[in-house]
């Protein structure tokens, strides 16, 4: 490897660690700074009825009586050493939550990409095979009904129509990993990755449509036409080549806020993953579940964004690893 | 490589995800042969279909006295055996400890698992559980006698030994138990011999009995109070064990074979968490759950009623107006009057709950409903006598406050906001709605920092133990209601220790017109426990109190 290689790697490294670091202060403090404590939000209305005497004992059985610092510091070494801590409401570990929510959301935030990324780039081409005319119009049209609609909605439209219309619901058992039954994992997950993935699709085509024209435009590829190249060797060699990278950075970063997004699509579908966990953890207040989840997340996200600058290189030699 | 076209790129890509779509559906359906789409078709037996309904009515004391003879009760097919109960839900479980637990959700799975020493009928009458008597031997002093051959799930024997282990934890104010506050009156509990159990109090107290009924006052052994293992090891003496909790998505339990009653007729229960209520609804449609538990009566409304049977018992829950008295200008009674004139209860009900309740005054369990507005100086709706009331108070030009709305607690909590701020804006109130999410509205309600505040108050099958706590001078929430009333107080006490029926119900018919006269809220209406079944699950029992521990009689028809 070379000097820049081992500078990018380590500037790379120290930034995800400060990012992380800030993500770890900011959450930690925006949870105590929401009113409601754990034990009136697990109480509810009985929380009045306590004594100070059972307030500080169900204090004390929480682990709630230290002081803030003492408590950040406390959690982050034990986030340091592996420990994630446990949930205050179910008694477990986070780290085992995460493992058993993480797969099912990377899985959906995979799927839904894959989805997005086809469905994007099929009619982004499609639109600027021939820009202006019906087919663009078409494409374009879907595009804007794609960003335009919300999530949710796309989502109670798909189980209302195939519950009620098919009989069929995709998300109601237990949930079935990959590895043991493919087919039954896939038709878990199909809904909730074709509800997330056409919201990523309208983004992808319009990137698509608009980066495709734009390289069509170049020198490279009228060059390449004037000199007798079959213009669709040109379309799909040079001027698709070229065309990916702005398409690799949007749907990198929309990965990365996938797995941060799914919690609208895992409500609705009741699919237990990572968005879930962080949803039920804040309203429950279940603070060491809520950090360590948000923490793992925002880990992943600057993973994911470090792999992408790496696939750009991979595009692009041109791309410098700076 | 010869190039390809866009257009064939997009045939290609559609083609694909309809295969994979397709394989979904398909795999799904082969892994499900015990779920044939015909089993609505089968409710169409009357006798069947006609079994709820039936179990609603109150006038049938026998059938609701005795759970367990109904699956004998049905001539023609012996209950059928095995299979698991997929039962759904919005919440999650949030303490396996029986004693801690206050969720709703927890107390109706913690059931399944636990026992109470005596249980509510379906008309919350008090019925015999783990003890099969009790008597007051003088009036402070209240003996059971526990039923012989009753074991936990981990094969020991249930003693008196147990159950004083059990209620000295209850009453212990350092352990957190949350019923603790219905026992006040115990002094000490003995064990006489290993089947009876003497509780000495310091005063008459006749709501004991109701008190232990609670499922947060469920018997546990003494040896897992001593070892604190209810987190991870909960052994009870229900009809159900405990198998797994996966947090967040599902709550299993196995059958226990040595349950001693008979039952129960399914070999499993899986408790699902599916927060979207529509998404319930669309799994019922589905067929993939057997029951679900819904609250919003605009989901269960678009139910359909010959596929589903929709359950209906009347909660014992209610929404009220709650109105800060330590903030003027509701310190004045003839504005608080004013306000309860002004609102059309009906209009609330059909606005908000499209009509799925009824209105309701101070009590709301079947025994103890009187006249909803006894002893109010209206017939409500009157709004010209509530701008007179108000011109009375000085306030003829009418006056701004704001109310606190839990956004995510009940699904028509905005609607009442939105319906009650149209109806006093025209007696000239000016109600700011202020739409908060549970745990500051909790705060805040606890504080007590709001002017009036929009709630859903928690019902008991005992008066008692639902309006001592607020309206009791020393009541835990008394401070929240605001509302000091020695005469309430009196009347309060004299209503612990009347042991005549008749008589505490006058006591507590006094007790609704005093609290309508003095208009410390504004009650609206009770809504349904909506309890939804396939026609196919027999034996279900919908309870008012949102109980399902009928569970154990049930049973899934083939």
């Amino acid at each position: 490897m070379r000097a820049t290689h081992w500078r990018f790697l380590v500037r790379r490294l120290v930034g995800a660690v400060l990012t992380l670091l800030g993500v770890s202060v900011v959450v930690f403090v925006v949870l105590r700074v929401i009113p409601g404590d754990e034990i009136t939000v697990m109480l509810g209305t009985e929380a009045a009825g306590l004594t100070d005497a059972q307030r500080a004992s169900l204090e004390a059985y929480y682990g709630l009586g230290d002081p803030l610092v003492v408590q950040y510091f406390g959690w982050l070494g034990n986030v340091l050493t592996g420990n994630l801590g446990v949930s205050l409401r179910s008694g477990q570990p986070v780290g085992g939550l995460i493992a058993n929510a993480l797969p099912i959301t990377v899985q959906l935030a995979v799927m839904a990409t894959i989805i997005g990324v086809a469905l994007g780039l099929a009619f982004g081409m499609l639109a600027a095979s021939r820009p202006g005319g019906l087919r663009d119009a078409t494409a374009q049209g879907f595009g804007l009904l794609g960003l335009g609609t919300p999530n949710f909605v796309v989502g109670a439209v798909l189980i209302a129509v195939l519950s009620t219309q098919f009989g069929y619901f995709p998300s109601a058992g237990d949930y079935v990993g990959f590895f043991e039954s493919p087919a039954a994992n896939v038709g878990q997950q199909i809904f909730p990755a074709i509800t997330l993935g056409t919201a990523l699709a309208a983004i992808v085509m319009r990137t698509t449509r608009g980066s495709y024209l734009d390289m069509w435009q170049q020198d490279f590829a009228r060059t390449a036409v004037g000199k007798g190249v079959h213009p669709q060797r040109v379309r799909w060699r040079h001027v698709l080549h070229n065309a990916l990278i702005p398409i690799v950075t949007i749907t990198g970063i929309q990965f990365g806020y996938l797995l941060g997004g799914t919690v609208v699509v895992e409500e609705i579908f009741s699919l237990p993953g990572l968005g879930r966990l962080v949803l039920t953890g804040i309203v429950q207040r279940d603070f060491a579940v809520v950090q360590s989840t948000v923490l793992v997340i925002a880990a992943l996200f600057v993973l994911v964004n470090f792999l992408v600058d790496l696939l750009y290189a991979l595009i692009d030699p041109r791309v410098k690893l700076s | 490589m010869r190039a390809t076209t866009p257009r064939a790129w997009l045939v290609l890509a559609i083609v694909g995800l309809m295969a994979v779509l397709l394989a979904a559906c398909e795999a799904d359906e082969a892994e499900d042969p015990e779920d044939p789409d015909d089993g609505p078709e089968e409710a169409d037996d009357p006798e069947e279909a006609d079994d709820p309904e039936e179990a609603d009515d109150p006038d049938d004391p026998d059938e609701a006295d005795d759970p367990d003879d109904d699956p004998d009760e049905e001539p023609d097919e012996a209950p059928a055996e095995g299979g698991t109960l997929e039962v759904a839900r919005s919440a999650d479980v949030d303490n396996l400890d029986p004693h801690l637990a206050t969720a709703f959700q927890s107390r109706e799975a913690l059931e399944l698992i636990y026992e109470t020493l005596v249980e509510f009928d379906q008309d919350l009458n008090v019925v015999e559980g783990l003890a099969e008597d009790w008597e007051y031997t003088d009036d402070e002093t209240l003996v059971f006698h526990l039923r012989d051959g009753v074991e936990f799930h981990d094969g020991g024997a249930l003693t008196a030994d147990d159950v004083v282990a059990t209620v000295e934890r209850l009453t212990d104010p350092d352990s957190g138990a949350v019923a603790g506050i219905n026992f006040g009156t115990i002094e000490s509990a003995e064990a006489t011999d290993d089947h009876t159990v003497e509780l000495s109090l310091s005063a008459a107290d006749q709501t004991l009995p109701a008190a232990f009924a609670d499922a947060n006052a469920a018997i546990v052994p003494e040896e897992a109070i001593e070892a604190e293992t209810f987190d991870d090891d909960p052994n009870g003496t229900g009809a159900f064990e405990f198998d797994e909790w996966d947090p967040g998505s599902v709550f299993r339990l196995s059958a226990n074979d040595g349950y001693w009653r008979d039952g129960p007729f399914v070999d499993a229960v899986n408790i699902r968490v599916v927060p979207e209520q529509s998404s319930i609804a669309a799994g019922l449609q589905a067929g993939e759950f057997d029951i679900g538990v819904l609250e919003d009566p605009s989901i269960v409304l678009t139910l359909p009623e010959e596929e589903v049977d929709i359950h209906r018992p009347d909660a014992l829950a209610y929404r009220t107006l709650m109105m800060n008295q330590e903030r003027e200008p509701f310190d004045q009674e003839e504005v608080r009057e004013a306000i309860t004139c002004a609102i059309d209860r009906e209009e609330v009900l059909e606005s908000a709950a499209l009509g799925e309740g009824r209105v309701t005054g101070p009590f709301t369990a079947p025994e103890w409903q009187f006249d909803p507005y006894g002893g109010l100086d209206c017939d409500p709706p009157d709004p010209d006598h509530a701008m007179d009331l108000l011109a009375e108070a000085g306030h003829e030009d009418g006056f701004e406050a704001s109310a606190i709305i839990n956004s995510d607690g009940y699904a028509t909590a905005v609607d009442e906001g939105q319906v009650l701020q149209a109806q006093l804006a025209e007696v000239g109130i000016d109600l700011e709605l202020e739409v908060l999410e549970s745990g500051v509205y909790v705060d805040r309600w606890i504080e007590p920092d709001f002017d009036v505040a929009v709630a859903l108050n928690g019902g008991r099958p005992d008066p008692h133990n639902m309006y001592a706590r607020y309206f009791g001078l020393d009541g835990d929430l008394n401070d929240v209601a605001t509302h000091e009333s020695e005469e309430i107080d009196s009347l309060i006490a004299d209503g612990l220790a009347e042991d005549d029926v008749e008589a505490r119900q006058d006591i507590y018919r006094e007790i609704s017109e005093q609290l309508n006269a003095d208009a410390p809220w504004a009650w609206l209406y009770t809504g349904f426990e909506y309890r939804i079944t396939q026609p196919d699950v027999d034996g279900f029992v919908p309870f008012s109190d949102g109980s399902m521990r009928s569970l154990r009689d049930v049973s899934i028809g083939q």
